[in-house]
């Protein structure tokens, strides 16, 4: 005879309403709760009779016993509450650390462990058309503050005695306020293309796209882990400000001043291996197909540059015009824009000397 | 007076066929603002010029800081021209010019902040507002659109479709959130009202590297403005005409004037209603 036993567990979630941060948003509410998965197990024994060629003799007897509580697991539950039915929105509830999953209309959970940083959207699919977004943060485990609603968090920045930027590499941010003129000596700075080929040609890329920015000192960003962004929520004592890193230590400050001050503030973050230092001068032309004075310089100007280590290549990222002209003496360096005279350029490489 | 028959010119000297806009058979799609109905400041996402949050550039330094900005070569107009990979954008033929001129003017604002390039589809957000339908509309109303919810980029909703069906996805507007004008963005005077002011905010934003989304009633049409010239230095400083040669983008393909860009020239140059978008969505 066997008597099979089942043993049924009922998991219920109860959302308790431990901690909540609160972010109220323009016209979606978003509200953050740290719940428990409780367990609550109940045993059922089940005995029935079966005969030797296992057909069942009457109906089994069966007993329920006490329900067990235990606490399971941390849950961070997202709610979101909107003024609309839910099939007229849509909504996105993302964070790069955990993985939420849509228990109900409005309310996404997450049983991964930590803090996470997570990005609610709310879009309307039906006009009017409305968006919102949020940025919460979600504790799963760990300490509990207290029950009342804290502001949103601030994305951490980097520890003031490392460098002001996030990751290896020379990386460079111009942060102002579009609402105000700048002073006259940083137009230069901030608009005009010597800089700013300068700065391009030696920060590193990501995707191609140089790492230096102008921003506002309000600006948004999508992720405020963003390297960018972390730098921009780093104290300030002025505005206009000039943030340099080049991964291990950096410049948070006024600019120097004009054009000449600002490169060589930068050049002196440059890493070793980005300087090309050569005993012979050296000049790159950027040059394209096509390009006229390009090929005039080549028939007129480049015989008279004795001398030179010369070359020729197609235009990188950073030149938006041809000819350009990089020349490289010792360790300095100069990027020239436009038709050069051969003249010029061993006059500027004397300079360089 | 400067000389700009370098420069493809629309003015009153000029005789052209885009003076009148009905004639011209491209489609333009500038409804002019009503301004009774959707006053200055309207838009809850655009306040009416606050001389406190942009103090205008008094009109005695307007003349220098023009000359200076266009030797140095540091107006928001170089930037925009020196970017290769910036070509002028195309309505196809359709009414959407008010959603153009705001998209060309958060890629402009993306280049000035020296962001990841990126070719904007401007037919994702007027064909939003327009629930599919080819139909006009103007600046301001776009540009509200740009910063509640962007404009996507071509690669999502290729450049000109028509087919919102396919395109109009919510993940996709997740996406197009990273395209949004912010910062605000100012309401300018409408110059049937005082139209110094309206040359003065213009300029401003001019040397303020700020683009200025600019509806033409006469043209019917909207395009985002970049620059203005002090075109009669013999004028009075604070003479508005002094400055009546206002060189813009179209979006009407790069084979329109010098690709793409034009100079407005004399009672064509100044907008009849105009905002400025002053910053972009980072990252």
């Amino acid at each position: 005879m066997k008597f099979p036993m089942f043993l049924v567990l009922l998991v219920s979630l109860v959302v308790t309403p431990i901690y909540a941060q609160v972010e109220i948003t323009n016209r979606f509410e978003v509200k953050v709760k740290k719940a428990q998965a409780v367990v609550t197990s109940t045993t059922v024994t089940s005995v029935q009779v079966v005969s030797e060629d296992g057909a069942s003799i009457g109906k089994p007897n069966e007993k329920e016993g006490e329900p067990v509580v235990s606490n399971g697991q941390d849950v961070g539950v997202v709610l979101v509450e909107v003024g609309r039915p839910w099939e007229e929105v849509a909504v996105k509830v993302r964070s790069t650390t955990a993985n939420f999953i849509n228990l109900l209309p409005g309310v996404y959970a997450t049983k991964d462990p930590g803090t996470h940083q997570v990005n609610v959207s709310v879009l309307s699919v039906v006009p009017p058309v409305l968006w919102d977004d949020a940025l919460v943060t979600v504790i799963v485990g760990g300490e509990v503050p207290g029950p009342s609603p804290g502001p949103t968090p601030q994305p951490q920045p980097p520890s003031p005695n490392g460098p002001p930027i996030d990751g290896p590499g020379l990386r460079v941010l111009f942060v102002y306020e579009t609402a105000e003129s700048l002073p006259r000596e940083l137009e230069e700075v901030f608009y005009g293309n010597q800089v700013r080929s300068f700065i391009n040609s030696v920060v590193v890329k990501v995707d191609e796209q140089p790492e230096f920015r102008l921003v506002d000192q309000d600006a948004q960003f999508t992720d405020p882990n963003h390297r960018f962004a972390k730098a921009l929520v780093r104290p300030r004592s002025s505005i206009p400000w000039l943030i340099i890193s080049n991964g291990t230590t950096g410049y948070e400050g006024p600019f120097p001043g004009g054009v000449s001050a600002t490169l060589e503030l930068v050049r002196s973050f440059v890493p070793l291996q980005a300087t090309v230092t050569t005993s012979v001068p050296k000049i790159v032309m950027y040059s394209a197909e096509g390009c006229i004075p390009c090929a005039t310089f080549k028939r007129v100007e480049l015989p008279k540059l004795v001398g030179i280590d010369f070359s020729s290549k197609p235009p990188v990222s950073s030149v938006s015009l041809v000819p350009t002209f990089d020349i490289y003496v010792g360790a300095k360096s100069r990027r020239l824009v436009g038709y050069q005279t051969a003249a010029n350029l061993l006059s500027i490489i004397e300079g360089m000397k | 007076m400067i000389d700009f028959s370098k420069h493809y010119v629309i003015g009153d000297e000029t005789p052209s066929r885009e003076f009148d806009a009905m004639a011209d058979g491209r489609a333009k799609g500038l409804i002019p603002r009503d301004y009774d109905e959707f006053p200055q400041g309207f838009y809850a996402a655009a306040p009416a010029w606050d001389l406190a949050s942009l103090p205008l550039v008094p009109w005695d330094e307007i003349p220098d800081r023009i000359a200076y900005m266009e030797e140095k070569k540091i107006r928001l107009i170089d930037m925009v021209k020196a970017e290769s990979k910036f070509e002028a954008l195309d309505q196809n033929g359709q009414g959407y010019c008010w959603f153009y001129s705001g998209t060309a003017a958060v890629m402009a604002l993306r280049i000035r902040n020296n962001q990841p390039y990126q070719r904007l589809s401007a037919h994702s957000g007027a064909w939003v507002i327009k629930n599919g339908r080819d139909q006009g509309g103007w600046g301001a109303q776009g540009l509200d659109f740009l910063k509640e919810r962007g404009v996507m980029p071509t690669s999502i909703w290729t450049e000109k479709s028509m087919d919102g069906g396919r395109f109009n996805t919510p993940a996709n507007w997740v996406v197009a959130a990273e395209y949004r004008a912010t910062e605000g963005f100012v309401d300018l005077n409408p110059r049937q009202y005082d139209r110094e002011l309206t040359v003065q905010q213009i300029i401003t934003c001019y040397l303020n590297c700020i683009p200025v989304i600019s509806d033409f009633n006469w043209w019917g049409h909207s395009v985002c403005g970049l620059w203005c010239y002090d075109a009669y230095p013999s004028k009075r400083k604070n003479d508005p005409s002094r400055y009546a040669a206002n060189e813009i983008l179209n979006s009407w393909k790069k084979s329109w004037g010098q690709n793409g860009y034009g100079i407005l020239k004399d009672s064509k140059a100044f907008p009849d209603g105009a905002t400025g978008p002053r910053n972009a969505w980072g990252n």
